[in-house]
């Protein structure tokens, strides 16, 4: 032993000790860093020569990042759900009683319905008034123009759901190819023993932000390079190319409009046609609220409007003809509707009914509303003014049962007012389902982000007791440096004396 | 094994379990002001339909009661009216069982008879929020033809049949020539059935025999009027269109007695009919009446079910919004402590 290699191994320590402080100070300054930062640690070895930092490596912990990622998708899918339900909940507005004494602020169809009833009942009970048939009509009214209402809010449910997807596909495919350039530097890094931590925490930060769009699952090959594939399998990911993700939207919705599927490597992943489909993420969502949850409200619509058709429908009083539609139709109708599908976006108030298109709306009480030139659709042949058996006829045949389409998902056969009411029980179950689903994926996603925080995180507090000790550990080897120096000068000294 | 914290989940989960409790406290404070859930729908989920139901349900009920109001009071009126006409009818009547058939006081029987028409005709002819209320259906015109308006169709089918029996006007002098035999014959064959069948239609009344109905409760419909084509009012027009004008008081004793008698009977009759009618309509009142109470204990029932449906307990949310404030108060100073508690302090 020399006292050069005394001073050479200190000198290794200044260096050790200068390399540790700087992996120290990135990790201060990557603690309140929201992406993504994980501990960096200096691996230092000791040796006869001294101690250098080895390598450097990131704390990390795949099966807590695995769950954050799947945390991350349930979370965005029931999100994407929440939000599209919440809009279709202004189709039933406040369901409080406490604003209905007889006529209820909601504008729930149900509402619109009971008032449209209780106006008919008034008007029954008088019919020779004229001011209660007009309000009859426009309690008609109001219930359609509600109905049409509420199809528009479900197409635009469904017009924002299809556009949030190609908003999401693009997202995806930005990511992918941010993913693919930062894959290819940490594989090429590992190779030469580079510091791809940085990188590494990168390539996770991407990850993470394509779970909110899609449900994925990750394997890490050999090289540190990284295969991605969607939760069903289809992959995004692999071999170091980026698959594409392609959509084409539909920019307008109708009741008949089906919206397109979304593929991932040419191969669908959403709709009824895919062999794959995604579980999760805000494609899948979106995807669930555009393509059943709408959909299925939509034919409840429909039912309640083509029930409300049928109901009002007029029969050929003088001979066998066919029934034609009455109060309620839909534009230039002249029969009735054969198929539901649409009639709520379209059913309007008969023309020849309603005062303010210039119709008369005591033919409520006559009958021939469905043709004024035809007098075999008039029931009240003989002109009395307190006429009420069309009338009478017209509650009970509102209060009839009557059958529904089964793609409502709710009952096939229930009279009106119970459908309608059936629909917005359906429509808030589906909301407080979604809405504690909601709230449980997000309590998973804040405990996993917890979790990987705690694993991989900052504690500053740790790093400063670091410091500390990397200081000392400074101080001394400054310590040992002059030491070492000072015996130095003394051999010299002593060397010099002795010449 | 020594447990790891990192300084981000510190805070993080103060800041989330803050943000949780603030939603909390403004749900609940929506809660307290108005007494119901902050978001019903959400709340009762798929039972929401059933409060809706039942909103429904309470509305019609309402609406029913308010119609039942109007039903009413044309059983009111209609009620009055008919136990006016009945006393009228008696009234007459005992005139003509004290007269007994003697024609002394003709003059003032036929007056009488007269009057009764009128008021009669009136009578059938009331209004009620401009609808004939003894019209049946046909509301918007009057009942009863006015047999003393101008041209009146009633009275010149009897001034008609009237000459054509005896060859001479009910005004002539000469009617006192008239015998007990032909008057009867003429009363039985020509006169009565003109207040019969389509004679009646044509000249006496424009009303509908269609009576009104309407619903008084959910599964309750009543018949609400009576017609003025109800064989009680035709016997009523013909024993006062009889003694009014058949020129009785220049009958003969014998003609003007089996005028009298024919009379008489038509009255006895009319008079058992109209108790009927009264009966009917009194029964129809006393219907009407205990749906509408009974409607009134249902819609009780039903506003006691949506509030057990809808309602909060507000001492419950007082609580509760009590512990919120606390808790979160916690949060803050407890997020302020942990601020200070950092080593870079010390150092």
């Amino acid at each position: 032993m020399s006292l050069s290699s005394a001073s050479n191994i200190a000198k290794s320590g200044l260096n050790t000790v200068s390399a540790e402080t700087s992996f120290l100070s990135r990790n201060v300054t990557g603690a309140s860093d929201t992406a993504t930062y994980s501990r960096k640690i200096a691996n230092v070895i000791s040796s006869l020569d001294g101690s250098r930092v080895a390598s450097v490596t990131r704390a990390s912990n795949l099966a807590v990042f695995g769950n954050l990622l799947g945390a991350t998708s349930a979370s965005a899918t029931q999100n994407a759900i929440s939000a599209g339900l919440d809009t279709l909940n202004q189709t039933v507005g406040d369901v409080s009683s406490s604003s209905s004494s007889t006529t209820s602020n909601s504008t729930s169809p149900a509402a619109l319905l009971s008032n449209f009833t209780n106006a008919l009942q008034s008007y029954e009970a008088s019919p020779s008034s004229v001011t209660l048939a007009n309000s009859a009509v426009f309690a008609a009214a109001t219930l359609a123009q509600g109905l049409n209402s509420a199809a528009a809010t479900v197409n635009q449910v469904r017009e924002q759901a299809d556009s949030g997807i190609a908003a999401s596909v693009q997202t995806i495919n930005s990511l992918l190819a941010q993913f693919q350039t930062v894959n290819a530097q940490i594989v090429g890094g590992t190779a030469t023993s580079a510091d791809v931590t940085d990188l590494q925490d990168s390539r996770d930060n991407i990850l993470s932000q394509l779970a909110q769009q899609i449900g994925i699952t990750t394997t890490i090959g050999a090289n540190g390079d990284m295969s991605i594939y969607t939760d069903s399998g289809v992959t995004l990911f692999q071999g170091g190319a980026a698959r594409s993700v392609t959509f084409s939207s539909t920019h307008t919705y109708t009741a008949a409009t089906s919206g397109n599927a979304v593929y991932a490597d040419g191969i669908p992943i959403t709709g009824s046609s895919a062999a794959m489909p995604i579980a999760n993420g805000t494609i899948a969502g979106l995807a669930t609220l555009r393509d059943s949850l709408s959909v299925t409200y939509q034919a409840q619509l429909d039912g309640i409007a083509g029930a409300l058709i049928n109901a009002f429908s007029e029969t050929d009083q003088a001979a066998p003809g066919p029934d034609l539609p009455g109060l309620f139709t839909t534009q230039g109708a002249t029969s009735l509707p054969t198929s539901t599908t649409g009639l709520a976006g379209q059913i309007t108030v008969n023309p020849s009914v309603d005062p303010s298109q210039g119709g008369n709306a005591l033919l409520l009480r006559d009958g021939g509303i469905s043709d004024t030139a035809n007098s075999d659709y008039t029931y009240n042949t003989t002109g009395d003014a307190s006429y009420t058996a069309r009338l009478s006829q017209l509650l009970a045949k509102l209060s009839a049962t009557q059958t529904y389409s089964a793609s409502g998902g709710i009952t096939t056969s229930a009279n009106l007012s119970d459908y309608a009411a059936a629909s917005v029980s359906w429509l808030e179950a589906q909301r407080s389902n979604v809405s504690s689903q909601s709230n449980y994926q997000s309590t998973l996603l804040s405990t996993a982000g917890t979790a990987l925080s705690n694993a991989t995180g900052v504690n500053i507090n740790d790093e400063m007791s670091k410091m500390l000790d990397l200081e000392n550990s400074y101080s001394a080897t400054a310590k040992l440096l002059t030491t070492i120096d000072g015996m130095f000068s003394m051999l010299m000294t002593d060397l010099g004396n002795l010449a | 094994m020594t447990s790891y914290i990192s300084t981000q989940s510190i805070s993080s989960s103060m800041r989330q379990s803050i943000l949780k409790m603030q939603a909390e406290l403004a749900a609940s404070q929506t809660e307290l002001s108005t007494g119901t859930y902050a978001d019903i729908g959400q709340t009762l989920g798929s039972r929401t339909g059933d409060s809706l139901s039942l909103q429904t349900q309470s509305s019609l009920l309402q609406t029913i009661t308010e119609t039942n109001q109007t039903v009413a009071t044309r059983l009111d009126t209609t009620q009055t009216i008919l136990g006016s006409l009945q006393s009228n009818a008696q009234d007459l009547l005992n005139s003509l069982i004290e007269s007994n058939g003697s024609n002394s006081n003709a003059g003032t029987i036929q007056a009488s008879g007269e009057s009764n028409l009128q008021s009669l005709i009136s009578s059938l002819n009331s209004t009620l929020g401009g609808d004939y209320i003894f019209s049946g259906t046909n509301t918007s015109n009057q009942a009863i033809t006015n047999y003393f308006g101008p041209a009146a169709p009633n009275k010149a089918a009897v001034d008609s049949a009237f000459t054509a029996a005896f060859g001479m006007a009910q005004t002539s002098a000469g009617v006192s020539a008239i015998s007990a035999s032909s008057m009867q014959t003429f009363l039985d064959t020509a006169f009565a059935p003109l207040f019969q069948g389509a004679n009646w239609a044509a000249g006496w009344s424009s009303a509908s025999s269609q009576t009104l109905t309407n619903r008084i409760s959910e599964s309750q419909t009543v018949d609400t009027s009576v017609s003025a084509n109800n064989p009680a009012f035709q016997q009523l027009a013909q024993a006062y269109t009889m003694i009014a004008d058949l020129g009785t008081q220049n009958l003969s004793s014998p003609a003007y007695q089996t005028v009298t008698t024919v009379a008489r009977n038509l009255l006895t009759s009319a008079i058992s009919s109209l108790i009927d009618l009264q009966a009917g309509v009194g029964l129809v009142q006393s219907d009407t009446n205990d749906a509408t109470n009974q409607m009134s204990l249902q819609m009780n029932i039903l506003s006691t079910q949506i509030g057990n449906l809808e309602s909060v307990n507000p001492y419950e949310i007082t609580t509760r919004v009590t512990d919120l404030q606390t808790q979160i108060e916690t949060s803050y100073s407890l997020t302020a402590q942990l601020q200070q508690l950092s080593l870079i302090k010390y150092l």
